[in-house]
């Protein structure tokens, strides 16, 4: 019976009453109260409806309460409060971020139809070719290509693509740069992207006279034709007409997200000088991609690419000696290995900091709920509901998890950003990094977990432990929990070392980069570069005459020091181009040079000192003596133990007489031991484009509108490209060891905190649990540096042993991040002994406060407080 | 209706303002107050008593009754007092109005 059902049942039963009272039977009594109370059935239905909302308010009411108590009782414990706050949001923020861009990179597919059966297919050379990542494959010479697509069978579709960039003209608006690709008609098809209007690229357009067609991406389409029919429509591409056949659907590129997708594609039509395979002329710049025919498996299709590369091999002894081609699932080939790799590791080490990051809240909320047992127990002796207080303590958990996961959360919005824009151009989906929902989502149900969890830690320890042993004072004593917090300031210690160990390692990586000799300087420098290409397919226009008058022009100019010009690849690109050398003291040092055309004043512009004979001048042009000049390091690779000057060298088959020698620097990649080089003059053979070197003595920058002016007058139309400080470029390719050093000394620096907190937290509660053995010692005449020692020694305990445990672990680890390191080994005794010297301070730091609090203790008061 | 309602609370609050009564003694107060004239069930007051207590102007108890049977008491609270006064004031405007124009005439 329900308290309404009673309060009615009270009414009937007074009213019959009071009319029996008048002198009514029973029975007529009875029936007339139920009259007059009126439909039984209906007012039930009445009350129990106002009833239930009455029930759902008191609940939020109750809600309301818990929260506002829950805000209270945290306020009362700020310290636990804020450490906890910033914990967790700490190591949210780190989870999700560095899970959001996995998500993105890694573990998504791409955006084509059936991509797990899309594979990347290269070759790989001997000099060229990555030595220590085998799987790497790089991209086909077109001789290669085309051999081994007419004797492939293992794929359904394939198809050859060649990335750059052009101007383009359409009727009468502004020349723009814009990105293109050279595809072949099987590229879409393996990709199975078809255009949003019109057709594709057919076979029979990759050959000479039919190419000029062109598909158009839909942001092109939009910004220059707005929207409207283009099909038929011609526009201009470096000077020559191309007819639009279609456009392709918006979304689409190649790869998958690219920062800057190509906006046009024409027909590859394979150039006429690399229809055949000449000695010493090799280009590898075909990205080619293929889709595994029905029922044909990855192996089996590397199995039947490696015999074809045999064949051309044996057909090709000299041009192809040891050419192997190679095949990757093309995900993995876009992410690569390292970019894969870096990924893990940061995942590792995330996953790590998250560990000691709830270990540590977890340990918190423990020694929380050891304080607060005993006032949870005196709740239930005096009748409290269990319910109701879990549901205090729950809400107290959520409201803290929840907080930190918020304020993680934004931090980690921001550290997306952060990594977006730290993410190499190339990776694929680089652009659709973003902080992630379906990462959210888990962030908030593991928050929620969390939560309740940490808030019922109390409850249950109340619930296992027998309540009168709670009041007989020390309810704060317990032995296997104490062990359990212990065993977690351990691993976080160890865990600490290894990721600080790895932070020492990647600063020293990134020191070396700092300290290496480039060879050259930086400082006051501007680049830029000039592209006047002629059309696909067209025969190129020589601009050396040009490229003579602008360098001349800006040289002469006020606030330059000295203008040069190269090609081949600036400086720091990581563009480079080579060639043959042969001298008779290395007959068949046929390894290579990196090879580049300079003007006379290039290694002035930047400061690259000439060590024997002389610079180039106006006189080293064609018709004169072919003349080179080596740096150090071919000269002592090539030239050993005599006077290099005058010497005759073969360069590509072509005697060259030795007139100078420069400086050995760091011209092509940062982090390769820099090479033998062999430059020759600019003036030696036609040329379309080239890298300006500009040295001004101001701001290099300030000096940009004299070198357009030069640019204009001489190749009017003509844009100047890539314009930058040396500074910048330099500043750019150290980003990404600069990120990777941050990053690690991020999560370095964490784990440290967190450990420091964690070492706190215990031997603050030690000081706590032993207040009365402390005060007895001291009462017996103990000395004050004998307490801290008492203290410092069972603390140091903890750290040797989570030290010793860290520095096994991460010497075990060493080889993960091997590849990564720069100039430090990764069993560095430096950075071994920095982590441990760093930990041991630390710990020492953290456990001197407590340490110092046990000994301006008053042995009385410790005494009377029980 | 909803005046009728309105009315009934009215009369319910001042049932209380002398102290807390269980639902049979309003109901008698009610009747005996207005002579009889006011014809409504039981069960409505009893409506009109939960919902005053769901919105906080009553506070229940349950009690023995002089009788020894378990009785749910009903008692005002401040916002009830206040409900009360409020009530009066509304009610004798409208008494002033509705005579003053019948003596108007």
């Amino acid at each position: 019976m329900t308290e309404t059902d009673e309060e009615i049942e009270f009414h009937v039963a007074e009213a019959t009453e009071k009319l029996m009272a008048r002198g009514l039977s029973k029975a007529a009594a009875r029936a007339e109260a139920e009259r007059q109370f009126g439909d039984r059935r209906i007012y039930r239905q009445r009350l129990a409806r106002i009833d239930r909302r009455k029930a759902r308010l008191l609940a939020f009411d109750g809600l309301r309460l818990d929260v506002r108590y829950a805000i209270r009782s945290l306020a009362r414990s700020p310290a636990f409060t804020i450490t906890s706050l910033v914990i967790l949001a700490i190591g949210f923020a780190a989870t999700t971020a560095i899970l959001s861009v996995a998500d993105a990179v890694l573990l998504r597919g791409l955006p084509y139809e059936q991509s797990d059966r899309l594979v990347a297919v290269g070759e790989r050379r001997d000099g060229i070719s990555d030595p220590n990542d085998p799987a790497a494959i790089n991209r086909m010479a077109p001789q290669d290509y085309v051999d081994m697509v007419t004797m492939q069978r293992s794929f359904s579709a394939i198809g050859a693509m060649a990335a750059g960039s052009i101007t383009l003209q359409s009727s009468g608006d502004d020349p723009e740069d814009i990105l293109y690709q050279r595809v072949t008609a099987g590229f879409f098809d393996a990709l199975r992207a078809r255009p949003a209007i019109g057709r594709a690229i057919v076979a029979s357009e990759e050959t000479d006279g039919h190419q000029h067609v062109a598909l158009i991406s839909t942001p092109l389409w939009q910004r220059r034709f707005g929207g409207a029919g283009v099909i038929g429509r011609t526009m201009s591409l470096g000077g020559d007409r191309f007819e639009i056949i279609g456009v392709m659907p918006a979304g689409f590129s190649y790869p998958a997200s690219a920062p800057r997708p190509a906006d046009v594609w024409i027909p590859y039509v394979v150039p006429p000088a690399e229809r055949t395979r000449t000695s010493g002329k090799l280009a590898m710049y075909l990205q080619v991609v293929a889709r595994l025919a029905p029922g044909v498996s990855i192996d089996r299709a590397r199995t039947e690419i490696q015999q074809i590369a045999s064949r051309v091999e044996t057909a090709n002894p000299v041009w192809n000696k040891n050419v192997r081609f190679g095949v990757r699932p093309l995900r993995d080939h876009l992410v690569g290995t390292k970019a894969s790799m870096w990924m893990w590791m940061l995942l590792g080490s995330v996953a790590l900091v998250l560990a000691v990051a709830c270990a540590n809240v977890a340990s918190l909320f423990l020694s929380r709920a050891a304080v607060r047992s005993r006032e949870i127990a005196i709740r239930l002796a005096l009748g409290s509901n269990r319910w109701r207080i879990g549901r205090q303590l729950m809400v107290e958990g959520l409201l803290v998890t929840t907080a930190g996961t918020t304020i993680g959360l934004v931090l980690a919005a921001w550290i997306v950003d952060l990594l977006r824009a730290a993410t190499p151009e190339d990776v694929p989906r680089a652009a659709a990094i973003a902080l992630n929902l379906r990462v959210v989502t888990i962030a908030g149900l593991a928050s929620v977990t969390a939560g309740v969890i940490f808030g019922l830690l109390p409850i249950l320890r109340t619930a296992r432990a027998d309540l009168r042993g709670r009041f007989n004072g020390r309810g704060t004593t317990d032995s296997d929990h104490g062990r359990l917090r212990k065993v977690i300031v351990v691993s976080e210690i160890a865990i600490a070392v290894v990721l600080v160990v790895g932070a020492a390692l990647f600063v020293g990586s990134f020191l070396s980069i700092l300290r290496l000799d480039l060879g050259f300087k930086t400082d006051h420098v501007l680049m830029a570069r000039i592209a006047a290409p002629a059309a696909p397919g067209q025969p190129a226009a020589d601009r050396r005459r040009e490229f003579g008058a602008i360098t001349d022009a800006i040289d002469s100019a006020p606030g330059v020091i000295d203008a040069g010009m190269i090609l081949g690849g600036a400086p720091l690109s990581g563009a480079m181009s080579f060639a043959t050398l042969v001298t008779e003291a290395t007959p068949d040092a046929g390894k290579g040079v990196s090879f580049r055309r300079v003007s006379p004043d290039y290694f002035k512009a930047l400061r690259i000192p000439l060590t024997r004979g002389r610079f180039f001048t106006a006189d080293d042009r064609d018709g004169a003596p072919p003349r080179v000049i080596l740096n150090d390091a071919a000269v002592s690779a090539y030239l050993p133990q005599r006077n290099p000057i005058g010497q005759s060298v073969k360069i590509d088959d072509v005697a060259h007489e030795v007139v100078g020698v420069v400086a050995t620097s760091r011209q092509g990649t940062l982090e390769t031991a820099p090479r033998a080089e062999a430059f020759v003059p600019l003036a030696y053979g036609a040329t379309q484009a080239g890298d300006l070197v500009v040295h001004t003595d101001g701001d290099p920058l300030a000096i940009l509108p004299t070198v357009k002016a030069a640019v204009a007058q001489q190749l009017p139309g003509v844009p100047l490209r890539d314009v930058k400080t040396m500074d910048r470029v330099y500043a750019a390719v150290t980003a990404q060891r600069r990120l990777n050093m941050l990053v690690l000394a991020l999560f370095g620096v964490l784990a440290l905190v967190i450990a420091a907190v964690g070492i706190y937290g215990v031997m603050a509660q030690f000081v706590a649990q032993r207040l009365r053995e402390l005060g007895i010692r001291m009462a017996l005449g103990a000395s004050r540096p004998s307490v801290v020692r008492l203290v410092l020694r069972s603390a140091m305990s903890l750290v040797v042993t989570g030290i010793l445990l860290g520095g096994i672990a991460a010497w075990l680890l060493r080889a993960t991040v091997e590849s990564f390191l720069f100039g430090v080994r990764p069993s560095d005794p430096g950075a071994f002994a920095a982590a441990i010297a760093l930990l041991a301070a630390t710990a020492l730091v953290a456990s001197a406060f407590p340490a110092h609090r046990a000994a301006g203790l008053n042995p009385l008061d410790t005494l009377r407080s029980e | 209706m909803n005046f009728m309602l309105g009315t009934l609370d009215i009369l319910i609050l001042r049932s209380l303002s002398g102290g807390p009564l269980h639902g049979y003694d309003v109901a008698d107060w009610i009747k005996s107050a207005t002579g009889g004239d006011l014809e409504i069930d039981d069960g409505a007051l009893y409506t009109s008593l939960h919902r005053m207590e769901q919105r906080g102007w009553l506070s229940p108890k349950w009690r023995i009754s002089p009788k020894g049977r378990r009785a749910k008491y009903y008692q005002l609270t401040a916002a009830g007092r206040k409900q009360l006064a409020a009530g009066e004031r509304r009610w004798s405007k409208f008494a002033d109005a509705v005579a003053r124009v019948f003596s108007a005439r």
